[in-house]
């Protein structure tokens, strides 16, 4: 059978007529990543790369549809009409848009003191003469939802249904329970966990950008076994406060359970490097150097370890988890003098 | 360099659906993307950025941007039917955080090409990408790009399916390159126009060189089936 023997009629049109009627935008499995299909436009991609991505498009309904809305919505400067909306914006002022810059920047070094920043915000200001209006400092709801109170139930959950090695800011010693086989339900959830998440939800609700909830937020799913989504509100939280070692401690902590789950050496570099940014700012918080010589147990790198071990029953001798350490250090130590068991042959870059 | 790449085409005809209007004189207009006289690259500022202890040029970041960002995010956000200033800020606010999270690593990414607009496409994606995610992790439902009617009158898909089969066969012979045959799909089977084909940087076309892709392949595949025609006639 030849070209065009079969149906009459020019080719283009039924092309079309049909491209209207049949057109099924249907994700597969096959299917790339959409932001990689979008960084097609400004053309970031490999050339290799780039020509896989518009083969795949230029055949798959859904994917050609991710591109056409990409070139429509990104192709044109700014309308009038989009000028003036941005002008109405939260960044069209030039204050907002400094203050915005000193957070991001980390420009604590030439500002005013942190209390002075939240005084000019008027929305806490307010907040803040309110209270003081009130004169009777902070109700019992008040107390019970706040962050303080929302850190502890965290820390509580944490120790009563340990689950992971690695430590949570506050929390006390608990013994590491493994569910197996079990159905990860909220009914097995410890009741403070439950408590905790209610503040959280509330506590965002009210302020979206505040680090304090957003780590606390982190924590939660966390212990709710929900890395990805802990990973991603926690760098938000760094984003907003670089210098706070306990959000650098907990970001560590959630990139190292993703990587203990996915057996991933770079990954748990990363969470290494984590943990040593939050020990530079504060070289004897005992939780830094608890999770950072586990990370560093974790990936061979005995000599760290030792050091780290050391360092912590240095700053902590009395506490539940003492004994751990000691136990982690005896076993680095039989590790480093050749008497425990060979590492595997691969050695992740440090 | 091929015919239709960027820069070497002056005059194309129109794609068949603009036939009868003549042909198209390519005329030098204004960069809408370039910065004006005096004023740093963008290029410049983004690698300034890099640097997260640039106070100053991170200012500048925000006061530049500002306006293609906020345009993007209504834009996208449109897509899943939103279309609240207040959330807009919101979002607008994550987009920053997106470009300053691990000391800028999405500046820090942006590979220097000679595409006009390459940064402003690539600020535009980034706040985009934020805005795809901050709605899909909402639950957000991307809607369907091109719901079926039933009173569209078209031949039956059966048949449809063996006319792409044998079109797709024409455009993967020679003297047809991957790049055209992909070109051919984008316009003819994904709706997409000449213009926004050729945003597409990677395709290093202009409209024009889009249009004459699409006006010389037209013209192939028509005479293919005439041929195809006159055989089976004969």
């Amino acid at each position: 059978m030849k070209t065009g023997d079969r149906i009459g009629g020019d080719p283009i049109e039924r092309l079309l007529a049909g491209a209207l009627a049949h057109r099924r935008p249907k994700k597969t499995r096959r299917c790339p990543d959409e932001d990689r299909l979008r960084l097609l436009l400004p053309g970031q991609v490999e050339p290799k790369e780039a020509e896989k991505l518009l083969t795949h498009a230029a055949e798959c309904d859904w994917c050609g549809a991710v591109l056409r809305e990409a070139a429509q919505d990104l192709a044109e400067p700014p309308t009038g009409e989009e000028e003036e909306l941005a002008g109405k914006g939260r960044f069209a002022d030039p204050g907002r848009r400094r203050e915005f810059v000193e957070r991001i920047t980390g420009g604590g070094r030439t500002d005013p003191k942190p209390w002075l920043l939240i005084l000019r915000r008027p929305a806490w200001g307010l907040a803040a003469a309110a209270l003081v209006v009130a004169g009777g400092g902070v109700s019992y709801q008040q107390w019970a939802r706040g962050p303080a109170r929302t850190e502890r139930l965290l820390a509580q959950a944490y120790t009563e249904r340990r689950q992971m090695e690695m430590r949570l800011p506050g929390a006390e010693w608990g013994r590491v329970r493994t569910q197996m086989g079990v159905e990860s339900s909220s009914f097995n959830q410890p009741l403070e966990l439950t408590d905790a998440i209610s503040n959280i939800k509330r506590g965002i609700a009210g302020h979206p950008d505040d680090p304090n909830w957003l780590k606390l937020q982190g924590e939660a799913d966390l212990l709710d076994g929900k890395e990805e989504a802990a990973i991603a509100e926690l760098e938000r939280a760094h984003a907003l406060r670089p210098a706070d070692a306990s959000i650098l401690l907990d970001l560590g902590t959630a990139i190292f359970q993703k990587a203990e789950k996915a057996d991933d050496p770079q990954l748990r570099a990363q969470a290494f490097e984590r943990f040593s940014e939050g020990w530079r700012l504060r070289p004897d918080d005992p939780a830094l150097l608890f999770n950072r010589a586990v990370a560093a147990q974790k990936m061979y790198a005995y000599t760290e370890a030792r050091d780290d071990w050391d360092a912590y029953l240095r700053v902590d001798s009395t506490s539940g988890w003492v004994q751990e350490a000691r136990q982690h250090l005896d076993e680095v130590k039989k590790n480093l003098s050749g008497s425990g068991p060979t590492p595997p042959a691969q050695h992740p870059t440090r | 360099m091929t015919s239709g790449e960027a820069g070497d085409e002056d005059r194309v005809e129109l794609p068949p659906e603009r036939e009868g209007t003549g042909t198209l004189t390519l005329e030098v207009v204004e960069d809408p993307w370039g910065p004006s006289s005096g004023e740093e690259s963008p290029e410049d500022l983004l690698r300034a950025c890099a640097d997260m202890r640039d106070f100053r040029a991170w200012e500048r970041f925000l006061s530049r941007f500002n306006p293609i960002i906020v345009a993007t995010v209504v834009r996208t956000s449109r897509r899943y039917g939103f279309d609240g200033a207040g959330l807009s800020d919101d979002l607008v606010q994550e987009v920053y955080l997106k470009f300053s999270a691990h000391e800028a690593k999405v500046l820090r990414q942006f590979k220097p090409r000679q595409y006009p607009g390459a940064v402003f496409r690539y600020v535009m994606v980034i706040a985009a990408n934020v805005v795809h995610d901050h709605f899909k992790s909402k639950g957000g439902k991307y809607p369907d790009q091109s719901p079926l009617s039933d009173d569209v009158a078209g031949p039956d898909e059966t048949e449809w399916r063996l006319l792409l089969r044998e079109i797709d066969d024409l455009l993967r012979r020679p003297p047809v390159s991957e790049r055209d045959r992909h070109i051919f799909w984008f316009y003819y089977r994904h709706g997409m126009s000449a213009k926004e084909i050729a945003a597409l940087s990677s395709l290093k076309l202009t409209t024009e060189g889009v249009e004459s892709v699409l006006v010389r392949l037209n013209k192939l595949i028509r005479s293919a089936f005439e041929g195809g025609e006159r055989q089976s006639r004969g």
